[in-house]
């Protein structure tokens, strides 16, 4: 009887622990990552990039959306369901302190693909004083987006030529004004890179070795100076009279209905005016890139964009016990064969690649299919992302153009890193964007002459301090003082575009 | 009668003042220019939604469509999340304005009667509820706490009672003569006979007006999506509509979205136009059915008795 009932115990046990096993089995087959992303113009669950990567990497992924930051603060603070979070690198500096991020250190042990492929810099960033992990990088390259851009079949026709100094600029916006009667330069910058550099101004924050301190672009002699050169432009007419009330869509018509030769223009948007212009009957109207102008120690002061851009987190709710299989997922990502695919598409059908392995699209089939594929991104795969982003510049022959004519002329004097670049103190989360805007309301009301420079210049300067200005040079420079690693890493203007197209960076 | 009527008639159009008569004139003209100034924008809207990519980036457009093409609308109408958000804003809209009238009968009404007790107690707990919220963060909670975020409840069930609307329908209940009311009960009416069979019928003009107030509510609510919905399938045409504009605005180096959505011959502007213009249709088309009850319904508890 005793015997009877044991191996009915045991049948019983074993039926259970079968059942137990399938049914795990099961889950595990039909297990959804959920990811949560900032809004996008179409929903990823229905791209079809989504099939292809679960067919190929065999993770079902589904993605809901958060509307704006506050959604976002809501949703992370209130316990979200989603096994990853994507948050813009301003938000992660804001949410990550207050214990939105779970530490994956200890799991991305187990994933080493996840970490060869995002560049170091973005580890750097991502890692506290303990080793703590905080997410998963995007590391943008240190790409120049763009400078002046000119009509080069005006400056065809009319003889004018690049400026390379301040002086030369001034005269070549003398020059167009007086032979073509055609507004020189639209714009609404208050600190247009390109003049900017002409004196000596590049970030807003940069190091000075003489006071071994990081200081605002107020204490530059060069600002007053430049400041005082936009007003006397803004005067002579030689920018846009509506350089101060300017908005995108305003800029946009001067240039594409030939009202305006120059302004700050980039790659993804002289396309538009080319076919603007070509339509409207200007069949030559082409542009070229006027880069940032030499200062009067003969250096140009070209800024890049070499920082985090956007981190993954996963949430500080999530199991312990899920997040192997999401950084699985990840991993999956990364790896190079899987993140060509969802970038490019498939070569021969999407693209096709010259003897330097640099893609061109097949369009019209690229544009159709490929266009949100890196939004499927999770940070950034540093040796093959340089590669096929190059589909998406290759997209238009003007767009292509744009880009090499600007890159290739500023690396022949170097790029400028940040030293903020992996910036994050609280200081910098608090008060940047605030001063930023502030400098920027005065800087363009000096330009349009509503307030004087030199009467105004020492009450603003206090004001800028009292606002949050000392505490946020403060900050910069004991951050700068205390991670040496990401300073470095900011000023080291890393391009892997100079390597793609063959030229050198100096 | 009817000659005496047309004479009363005759002698009022005949008794305006010059002085008054110039007040109509001019009157009219300042109100026509506001109203047309408020039409505008929505006319260069449509002119935008219809004018080529060229036309709109060279700025030619103001008030009539320049190289006139429909394809902006044949692309946003391809869209299937636009085809998704207009559902779930109709059916969001379709389900709150009926609850939202039940809901506001159920509670006006015996708000309205006099010997209802604690009457006044009740009233204050509503009114309190009208001038002070809980606030963002504590309301996300409780949504949370009650499953609600992201399902389609999270849009219908919290805006089920307006209060404001609910005092309008209030004061018109008080309106109606209580002799009507005491007759049917008289025949046997109850409670609720009495509210569906005599105040309801009685009071159409009231409902049409808070009715259409509820329907625009529920149609124009934006925030609610933003907020609590995060899966694409459930996010009403407001919200999607409130993407695109800032999507458009923001785009970024990567993606090169103006260049990608097939826009060989379109426009960012002219998209968001486009969906703008057929976003407010639905809308729009209310207006008209309403229209014989809404200058009645306009003075809902305006007068009490």
């Amino acid at each position: 009887m005793s015997k009877r009932l044991l191996s009915l115990a045991l049948a019983l046990a074993l039926a259970l622990t079968m059942g137990l096993s399938l049914s795990a089995g099961a889950e595990e087959e039909g297990r959804v990552i959920n990811i949560l992303l900032n809004a996008q113009a179409v929903d990823l669950n229905e791209d079809q990039i989504a099939g292809w990567l679960e067919e190929k990497t065999g993770f079902k992924v589904h993605y809901d959306y958060y509307a704006n930051n506050e959604a976002l603060t809501l949703a992370v603070a209130n316990g979200t369901d989603a096994d990853l979070v994507f948050m813009s690198a301003a938000m992660y500096q804001t949410l990550q302190p207050k214990g939105a991020a779970k530490d994956i250190s200890t799991f991305l042990a187990d994933q080493p693909t996840i970490v060869e492929k995002i560049h170091a810099n973005g580890w750097k960033y991502d890692t506290d004083e303990n080793g703590a992990i905080w997410g998963i990088p995007s590391v943008d390259d240190a790409v120049y987006t763009g400078g002046t851009v000119y009509r080069t079949d005006i400056f065809a026709d009319y003889g004018f030529e690049e400026p390379d100094t301040v002086d030369e600029f001034y005269q070549l916006l003398k020059d167009i004004k007086e032979q073509t009667g055609l507004i020189p330069l639209t714009g609404n910058e208050a600190v247009q890179p390109v003049i900017a550099s002409g004196f000596g101004i590049s970030y807003n924050l940069v190091y000075d070795a003489e006071t071994d301190s990081v200081q605002s672009y107020l204490r530059n002699p060069g600002m007053k100076e430049y400041l005082a050169f936009m007003h006397k432009l803004y005067e002579e007419e030689l920018i846009d009279p509506e350089w101060p009330v300017n908005k995108g869509d305003n800029i946009n018509e001067k240039i594409s209905s030939s009202k305006a030769v120059m302004t700050m223009g980039y790659h993804w948007s002289t396309l538009n005016w080319v076919n603007a212009l070509v339509e409207t009957g200007d069949e030559d109207a082409y542009f070229k890139t006027i880069i940032p102008l030499k200062d009067a120690n003969g250096k140009r002061h070209t800024t890049v964009s070499n920082s985090v851009s956007n981190v993954y987190i996963v949430p500080a709710t999530a199991n312990d016990e899920d997040v192997p299989y999401t950084l699985a997922m990840v991993a999956s990502r990364l790896d190079d064969e899987t993140y060509w695919m969802f970038n490019d598409g498939i070569e021969g059908t999407h693209y096709t690649k010259d003897e330097e392995g640099i893609p061109t699209p097949i369009m019209p089939i690229f544009g159709e299919t490929m266009t949100y594929g890196d939004k499927f991104q999770i940070g950034r795969n540093q040796f093959v992302h340089p590669y096929s982003w190059m589909a998406r510049v290759h997209k238009s022959q003007v767009q292509y153009d744009t880009f090499y004519d600007a890159n290739s002329k500023a690396a022949k004097d170097g790029f400028e890193g940040s030293v903020l670049a992996f910036a994050s103190f609280p200081a910098y989360s608090e008060y940047n964007a605030a001063l930023t805007t502030l400098c920027n309301d005065y800087f363009m009301t000096i330009i349009a002459g509503t307030e004087d420079l030199e009467s105004s210049w020492d009450d603003f300067v206090t004001e800028w301090e009292q606002s949050g200005g000392l505490e946020l040079e403060q900050g910069a420079t004991e951050w700068y003082h205390n991670n040496p690693d990401l300073v470095a890493a900011g000023q080291s203007s890393y391009s892997p575009y100079a390597s793609v197209f063959g030229y050198e960076i100096n | 009668m009817a000659q005496a009527v047309k004479t009363k008639k005759t002698s009022i159009t005949y008794g305006l003042s010059t002085g008054e008569k110039a007040f109509g004139i001019v009157n009219f003209v300042i109100l026509a220019i506001l109203g047309l100034l408020m039409l505008f924008p929505f006319v260069n809207l449509i002119a935008k939604s219809l004018s080529s990519n060229t036309a709109i980036t060279t700025g030619q457009v103001t008030f009539w469509p320049v190289d006139f093409q429909t394809g902006t609308y044949r692309f946003v109408l391809k869209q299937g999340q636009f085809w998704n958000s207009f559902r779930i804003s109709i059916v969001v809209t379709l389900c709150g304005t009926f609850g939202a009238l039940i809901m506001s009968c159920i509670t006006a009404y015996p708000l309205s009667k006099k010997w209802l007790w604690g009457r006044k107690f009740f009233a204050l707990i509503f009114v309190f509820t009208m001038l002070f919220s809980g606030g963002m963060v504590p309301s996300y909670i409780l949504m949370r706490a009650l499953n609600f975020v992201n399902t389609i409840w999270v849009l219908i069930i919290p805006a089920l009672l307006g209060v404001y609307n609910m005092i309008l329908l209030k004061n018109f209940f008080e309106e109606i003569p209580e002799a009507v009311e005491e007759s049917a009960q008289l025949d046997g009416a109850g409670s609720l006979r009495t509210l569906f069979s005599i105040v309801l019928p009685m009071s159409l003009p009231a409902l049409a007006t808070i009715g259409l107030f509820y329907a625009v509510g529920f149609w124009d609510n934006y925030m609610t999506g933003l907020l609590y919905i995060t899966t694409p399938s459930l996010r009403p045409l407001q919200t999607y509509l409130y993407q695109l504009v800032t999507e458009a605005t923001n785009i970024s180096a990567e993606t090169m979205t103006a260049e990608d959505m097939e826009l060989a011959s379109l426009n960012t502007e002219a998209i968001r136009a486009a969906t703008i213009m057929l976003a407010c249709v639905p809308i729009m088309c209310v207006y008209p059915f309403l229209q014989k009850y809404f200058v009645k319904g306009m003075r809902v508890g305006s007068v009490k008795g």
